[in-house]
């Protein structure tokens, strides 16, 4: 491959440990890389390059990641961005989607599952449009996703849902067509690994099916990949 | 403080008076006369009773005002332990994190680039057959897990629970099944006992997926620490407060001068030291069952089994 033709990836992290070891290993992988230690230093960087994604911590001295993306994202650069989020809290993990992050990964992660989703997000968006994950309305067909006001409707009925299949279906929604595996969605929603994996997804996907009146069996939104996790069939547009 | 002089002050005041005016008459400074005093013996009484009682009332109030004191301190002190201990979790976990997200993917990169050298030198001086990245990789697997179960705890004790309706028999259901499929579960004898008459267990209200880690934890240890043939009962019913879970095993049982610490973070009894686990199952139990304001009880006896029973309040 060209050195021209490789993805441009920007890893902003403080710890130096972390920034050398994941530069070599991106590299391995085919990327090009670039590293920034703070905020600041990777919106000075971002004033004369754009790479094609960045990998964004979010404990940082100066201005911290998510500082970092709110002011990128204010200033109109829909550049992909995974978190990598320190706090495992499900509600830290809701507002890291609604500040426009197109990704998060808790620390510590497996480095293979992080290329994954590095490949998974760049293929999903396509550069300078607004990636699904920074907009406020998500829409398939009759279902209606307000992330702002954190309220679902189905036609022309509010629906209820508790907080937890919220997030999930905002998970969901925001990546569409994309095969998820339980642990990936524990990690997501609930900020844990796969110990209560099987019961706690399968719960809250049963929720949803139930709610949205999904049949498993002829899907409309939501299809099980058997043995693998989940994926979100429904064509996802942005609403207003 | 100066409180506390002034009432010292106060009390030496009239010996002070005293000697000084002792001092005063034996010197002469002031005229000394003889006082003769008449009473009758039945005021004398009551007199001597009334001040006895009198000093007595205002010591014991004394005494009643410092043990509050006393008590106020003790929990306060308390409070602040446990604030301070949440700090170092998350500290620690804090600290953790990053060194260990770094070798995770160093050992990544190693194996990559071991991966290359096998191929170019072709069964040449290259480690092929090494079980050293293998191992390495075990390990760091285990620390990983300490530190989930770290940021865990460190959670449980901080984050906003999820108030549903939960059916604490569903998930007992679901949690035996798990466990009868798995397969260590398979060869012990697992028995499920759900009251059903006259009414089935009540919903209480919480959050189903913490409630049910609690008890995955639980039936997790008395699986881990029973052997092939060994019974496990869990057990549910209410008392119109709470509902009462009861997981009982005939394994080795607890020695009795372990039981204090079972509960204490990365505490691990000298039979589980050669088993798997991080020492923060029971821990994590128990935060779970106080964010429920419910209780957890653990009784054992060497040779015969172990009993925890888990109290959660119906209503809340």
């Amino acid at each position: 491959m060209m050195e021209n033709d490789k993805k441009h990836i920007l890893i902003v992290d403080d710890d130096q440990g972390i920034q050398t070891s994941l530069a070599s290993f991106l590299a391995r992988g085919g990327f090009k890389i670039s590293t920034a230690g703070d905020g600041l230093q990777a919106l000075a960087f971002l004033e004369h390059t754009q790479p094609d994604l960045i990998i964004l911590d979010i404990l940082m001295p100066h201005l911290d990641g998510r500082e970092t993306l709110r002011q990128l994202r204010q200033a109109g650069n829909w550049v992909p961005i995974i978190l990598l989020t320190q706090v495992g809290e499900s509600a830290e993990r809701a507002m890291a989607l609604d500040d426009g992050a197109d990704d998060y990964i808790a620390k510590p992660f497996d480095p293979h599952e992080l290329m994954a989703r590095i490949r998974a997000v760049l293929r999903r968006t396509s550069p300078g449009t607004l990636p699904l994950s920074a907009t406020w309305v998500l829409v398939c067909g009759e279902l209606r996703l307000d992330r702002r006001s954190r309220r679902a409707s189905l036609g022309n009925h509010v629906i209820n849902l508790t907080p937890k299949a919220l997030v999930l279906l905002e998970y969901l929604m925001s990546h569409p067509d994309e095969l998820i595996d339980r642990e990936r969605l524990l990690d997501a929603v609930w900020g844990w690994e796969a110990e209560v994996a099987t019961r706690a997804v399968d719960a809250r996907i049963a929720e949803l099916r139930r709610v949205l009146k999904d049949n498993p069996d002829q899907p409309t939104y939501i299809e099980t990949i058997p043995g693998l996790g989940y994926r979100f069939i429904g064509q996802v547009e942005r609403g207003r | 403080m100066r409180k506390r002089l002034i009432i010292s002050l106060l009390v030496v005041l009239p010996a002070v008076i005293g000697i000084i005016l002792w001092e005063a008459y034996w010197l002469g400074w002031l005229p000394d006369y003889v006082v003769y005093l008449r009473v009758s013996l039945s005021w004398m009484v009551l007199v001597i009773g009334l001040v006895l009682t009198a000093f007595c009332v205002i010591g014991w109030a004394f005494s009643i005002k410092n043990t509050q004191r006393f008590q106020k301190k003790i929990k306060d002190t308390r409070a602040e332990a446990v604030d301070q201990h949440r700090h170092f979790l998350r500290r620690l976990d804090h600290e953790l994190k990053n060194p260990l997200t770094a070798i995770q993917i160093e050992v990544a990169n190693l194996d990559a680039e071991l991966g290359a050298l096998v191929e170019s030198s072709a069964g040449g001086s290259a480690p092929k057959n090494s079980q050293a990245l293998p191992r390495l990789k075990e390990q760091l697997t285990r620390l990983n897990e300490l530190v989930v179960q770290l940021r865990k705890l460190g959670e449980l004790e901080s984050r906003l629970i999820e108030l549903e309706p939960v059916r604490i028999d569903e998930l007992l259901i679901d949690l035996v099944d798990e466990f009868r499929n798995s397969a260590y579960g398979a060869e012990r004898e697992i028995t499920l006992n759900l009251p059903e008459i006259p009414w089935p267990l009540p919903e209480i209200t919480g959050d189903a997926d913490l409630v049910y880690l609690a008890l995955r934890n639980l039936l997790g240890n008395a699986v881990k620490f029973t052997q092939p043939g060994d019974a496990i009962q869990v057990r549910a019913y209410d008392d119109s407060m709470y509902v009462i879970v009861e997981i009982a095993d005939t394994g080795p049982g607890i020695p009795e001068d372990e039981l204090p610490y079972v509960w204490d973070e990365l505490y691990r009894g000298k039979l589980a030291r050669g088993l798997p686990g991080s020492g923060l199952g029971l821990a994590i139990v128990k935060a779970i069952t106080e964010r429920h304001q419910g209780q957890v009880l653990l009784r054992s006896r060497v040779d015969k089994g172990t009993v925890i029973t888990v109290r959660l309040p119906i209503d809340r």
